[in-house]
């Protein structure tokens, strides 16, 4: 028995159209996710993976170009949404968390006046009394224990790790069914950012909330993804389930991101020097390089590189952007 | 037996703030900590937020005065060197920085020929137009005259961290101390820069000073390493015995929220996490700083602060655990 | 035409600015006339292939007069304007980097300058030293800087704590090495946009002393010539108010469009 993914992304392309160049930022990216599933989207700098989400949720300047065959949440066409219905399922049935929380919360109000007018955009009839009970419970909910006290507060008191809790309460407090969370623990330090992970981890547990996690960091999936679409330069190059990924990287720039993590966890990058040819990072400009990224990086490269690579399945769910399988 | 480079003994650093009309309080940013650093190691200087790291780096770069505590460079008083010119002078050509945010600490409106001529021109040192482009080369920015005449926003991420290194190294100095030297960049460019400065110190016999909350990546590179919460040392030691053996409650916490890059450990047990805050700067804890968060507290460490215990050769820790009198 | 997808505003006011420029220094090809000479006609002509601008009650042509008037604007704008720049350039840089009793001095300095209505100064100061061309660049550039040299603190006073400037210490670099070359290069940008502003003032200011007839009486002023356009209009002189007034107003406007475009130039995020 098939069940509807809750999203379903077809060959999304978006492009930059600034006055002297254009940048193809994200280029013929496919993904879904299920309900209650955590997919993470992980890439370096300049993988288009926030633009994918900032994508999905409508949320690009208005100098980006979106095109995709289609993009449909919980059953609606968002592709093709106006601008009504695009409001009505941001902050409602789909919310994000950032990076650096406190710069994304109004500095000269606030955190209850903030999460009241939270709760008001979705609730216009809530009634003070409603939204201070309900405010306490929300931040209870992200494991604040004094939630009385934290609600008089203004956010330039809040420690990194209190601004995103109150910012994960801000996203849950008209009960998404799906949270994307754009590399919601690099800002914090590791303590922290553990006690996040696993605020996140519960959310998902007790609300059976999809996620979709975007981040730079692999390890940060092992713990709560499923599933796991490695990006590169616009592209996905590979995708598998989180166990696959990990003991069975096919894709060159995989190999790579799995050997750094590893390497750093254990201490041994000096180690690593032999393993991995150097992949140059993309500089300041965009090279248009023909046929696979890959190409004068990989050792395993022959003629028919010099096409770019389709995504092709292998067994279970692996999928690899690679000729030579 | 190995020169001492820094020699640092009760080092305090209050900052006056006020709190009210007529009231003033001080922020302990750092409260009397003591270092060793010898010729030829990697000392490397853990915390978070609020451990007071940062101004730790600060006072050692002469860039803040301590408010308290015995400063010595290769045996000399280091205020008595800053305040002569020319000993100033030869301190700072031996003693050079790497900086976090590689964007921020290279000269938007200079070109990377410029900076990297500088620290020759600051000390009228010999220069030719092969000296630039060897550096340049050493660390691995090649071919050298592409960058020459590029400016920052014209360089990625991990370019523009070697061309800090590159300043750092161009005067051959003793010690380079790198504060969060690769916080801001991607993970497969940090294993790589990492591994450019283990090469660079081996090449150049140089002493490292790190300054890093990033735990996973110091186990490459660290000899030593000091463990700083709340503007106190709370554990010091070899490398191998703090990241194999380490004994203080939050040296053990912070290990343990290190989420690692494989997916059966991960989620075969719940991330254990730390949970609270660092404490205020303004206003710490009575008896030992650590003491709210630690899972391990008795009644004794909410009175009196905890002594500096050795507890193997040349490892000590500040906790009462360890006190058997 | 990349430059005019980059920013309007420059394109379009370094077009104007050109043509003004080119106008005002073939004033000598394109006039045979002198600017302040009397007697080419009898009283206030109107325009005429001879006069294409016409003549004032003194049979002053108004055509060269106003396209010499060019070269006294620009002349005094830019000189004090760079004089501006200059002085608060060295009032502002060490203020905003030593801090401290510098600091205090400089901006009180500053604040006596601001706090005084600053055009009857101006006035006062050209009566007292003489309307001379010398004095009045000089009186403009004495009572323009503290907006300027403030402007400069403001960026001195935020880039001074970047890590760029930090590495610069941490290299051993001097005060003087900091301030000059690593400070004030990034200072520049908001600092030319102000400056771009200040002309276009100190064009109006230039003007408005000569309207009042405190304007050096040997160079030809826009100013003078709408002074004398008070009586001529009675009597039907209406050029000699209208082409001084669209020179004055088409200078300033290109001058002020200039400096939005320096803004669009130095702010990368602005797309327009």
């Amino acid at each position: 028995m098939a069940v509807e993914p809750l999203l379903e992304v077809e060959n999304l392309n978006v492009e930059y159209v600034l006055t002297d160049y254009k940048v193809n930022a994200v280029r013929n990216v496919s993904f879904y996710m299920n309900k209650g599933e955590c997919i993470a989207l992980v890439g370096e700098s300049g993988s288009g993976k926030s633009t994918v989400a900032m994508a999905v949720m409508g949320l690009l300047p208005p100098y980006a170009k979106i095109s995709a065959k289609k993009i449909i949440f919980d059953g609606k066409d968002i592709l093709n949404a106006d601008e009504k219905l695009m409001t009505e399922i941001r902050g409602k049935d789909v919310t994000v968390i950032f990076q650096d929380p406190i710069s994304y919360l109004n500095p000269i109000i606030s955190v209850g006046e903030q999460i009241f007018e939270a709760l008001m955009a979705h609730n216009p009839k809530i009634t003070s009394k409603e939204a201070q009970v309900q405010a306490i419970d929300l931040l209870r909910k992200v494991r604040i224990a004094d939630p009385e006290r934290v609600l008089r507060m203004y956010p330039f008191q809040l420690s990194g790790g209190m601004a995103q809790r109150v910012f994960i309460a801000m996203a849950i407090s008209a009960n998404p069914k799906l949270l994307i969370a754009d590399e919601p623990t690099t800002a914090l330090d590791l303590t922290i950012q553990s006690q996040i992970l696993k605020l996140l981890n519960n959310l998902r547990k007790e609300f059976n909330l999809s996620i979709i996690l975007i981040t730079h960091d692999l390890s940060l999936t092992s713990y709560l993804a499923d599933r796991i679409y490695v990006m590169y330069n616009g592209q996905v190059v590979e995708e598998d389930s989180v166990e696959g990924i990990f003991s069975n990287p096919i894709h060159p720039y995989t190999k790579m991101l799995i050997l750094s993590s590893q390497a750093i966890y254990r201490g041994e990058v000096k180690r690593l020097r032999e393993k991995i040819s150097t992949i140059t990072e993309k500089g300041g400009n965009s090279e248009t390089i023909k046929g696979c990224d890959f190409i004068r990086k990989c050792n395993n490269c022959g003629p028919e590189c010099e096409k770019e690579p389709p995504l092709i399945e292998c067994d279970g769910l692996k999928k690899v952007r690679c000729w030579r399988l | 037996m190995r020169q001492t480079i820094f020699s640092i003994s009760g080092l305090k650093k209050y900052y006056l703030v006020k709190t009210g009309l007529f009231r003033k309080a001080y922020i302990k940013a750092v409260d009397g900590v003591n270092f060793l650093i010898r010729e030829g190691e990697t000392y490397c200087i853990v915390g978070e937020s609020g451990s007071g790291k940062t101004t730790v780096t600060k006072i050692l770069l002469g860039l803040e005065q301590p408010t308290e505590g015995k400063i010595e460079f290769l045996g000399k008083d280091l205020n008595k060197i800053l305040s002569n010119n020319s000993s100033a002078k030869e301190f700072r050509k031996n003693v050079q920085a790497v900086f976090q945010d590689p964007y921020s600490s290279l000269n938007p409106r200079k070109t990377v020929k410029y900076i990297l001529e500088k620290p020759f021109k600051v000390h009228n040192s010999a220069i030719d137009e092969k000296t630039v482009e060897r550096l340049l080369e050493e660390v691995g920015l090649t071919p050298a005259k592409e960058f020459l005449h590029r400016y920052v926003h014209q360089l990625s991420g991990g370019q523009r961290q070697r061309v800090c290194i590159a300043r750092a190294l161009a005067l051959k100095p003793k010690v380079v101390i790198l504060d969060e030297p690769t916080a801001a960049l991607d993970v497969t460019i940090k294993a790589q820069i990492l591994n450019l400065l283990i090469e660079l110190k081996e090449k150049y016999n140089l002493t490292y000073v790190i300054i890093s909350h990033e735990l996973p990546l110091l186990k490459s590179i660290a000899d030593r390493v000091s463990v700083m919460y709340a503007g106190k040392v709370v554990e010091e030691g070899p490398a191998e015995r703090i990241f194999n053996n380490p004994k203080h409650p939050y040296t053990l916490g912070l290990l343990e929220s290190i989420p690692p890059p494989d997916p059966k450990s991960a989620k075969s047990k719940t991330l254990p996490t730390l949970e609270g805050e660092p404490p205020s700067p303004v206003n710490p804890p009575k008896g030992c700083r650590f003491h709210p968060r630690c899972p391990s507290r008795f009644d004794l460490c909410d009175k009196l602060e905890p002594k500096d215990i050795e507890v193997a050769q040349e490892h000590h820790v500040s906790c009462h655990l360890f006190d058997n009198r | 035409m990349l430059l005019f997808r980059r920013s309007r505003s420059l394109t379009i006011s370094l077009i104007l600015f050109s043509a003004i420029i080119f106008f005002g220094l073939a004033a000598g090809i394109l006039t045979d006339k002198e600017p302040l000479r009397t007697g080419y006609a009898q009283g206030l002509t109107p325009p005429s292939p001879q006069f294409p601008m016409g003549t004032d009650q003194l049979g002053r042509d108004v055509f060269s007069w106003t396209l010499y008037g060019i070269r006294t604007a620009l002349l005094v704008s830019l000189v004090s304007t760079s004089l501006t720049v200059i002085i608060s350039i060295i009032v502002g840089l060490p203020a905003g980097y030593f801090g401290g009793k510098l600091d205090q001095v400089l901006m009180r300095v500053t604040d006596f300058f601001l706090s005084i209505p600053r055009f009857i100064l101006i006035i006062f100061a050209v009566i007292i030293f003489g309307p001379t061309l010398t004095n009045i660049i000089l009186i403009l550039s004495v009572f323009s800087w503290p907006t300027i040299a403030r402007i400069v603190r403001a960026e001195v006073l935020s880039i001074k704590e970047r890590e760029y400037v930090q590495a610069a210490k941490v290299l051993g670099a001097g005060n003087f090495d900091i301030m000059f070359n690593e400070i004030l290069p990034n200072v520049m940008p908001p600092v030319l946009v102000a400056s771009a502003l200040q002309m276009s003032d100190a064009i109006l200011a230039e003007a408005g002393l000569s309207f009042l007839g405190l304007g050096d009486p040997n160079m030809a002023s826009w100013g003078r010539i709408l002074a004398i356009a008070r009586q001529a209009i009675y009597v039907g002189g209406w050029w000699t108010l209208v082409f001084p007034s669209i020179f004055i107003t088409v200078t300033v406007l290109s001058v002020n469009l200039l400096a939005d475009g320096l803004n669009d130039i130095f702010n990368p995020k602005s797309v327009r």
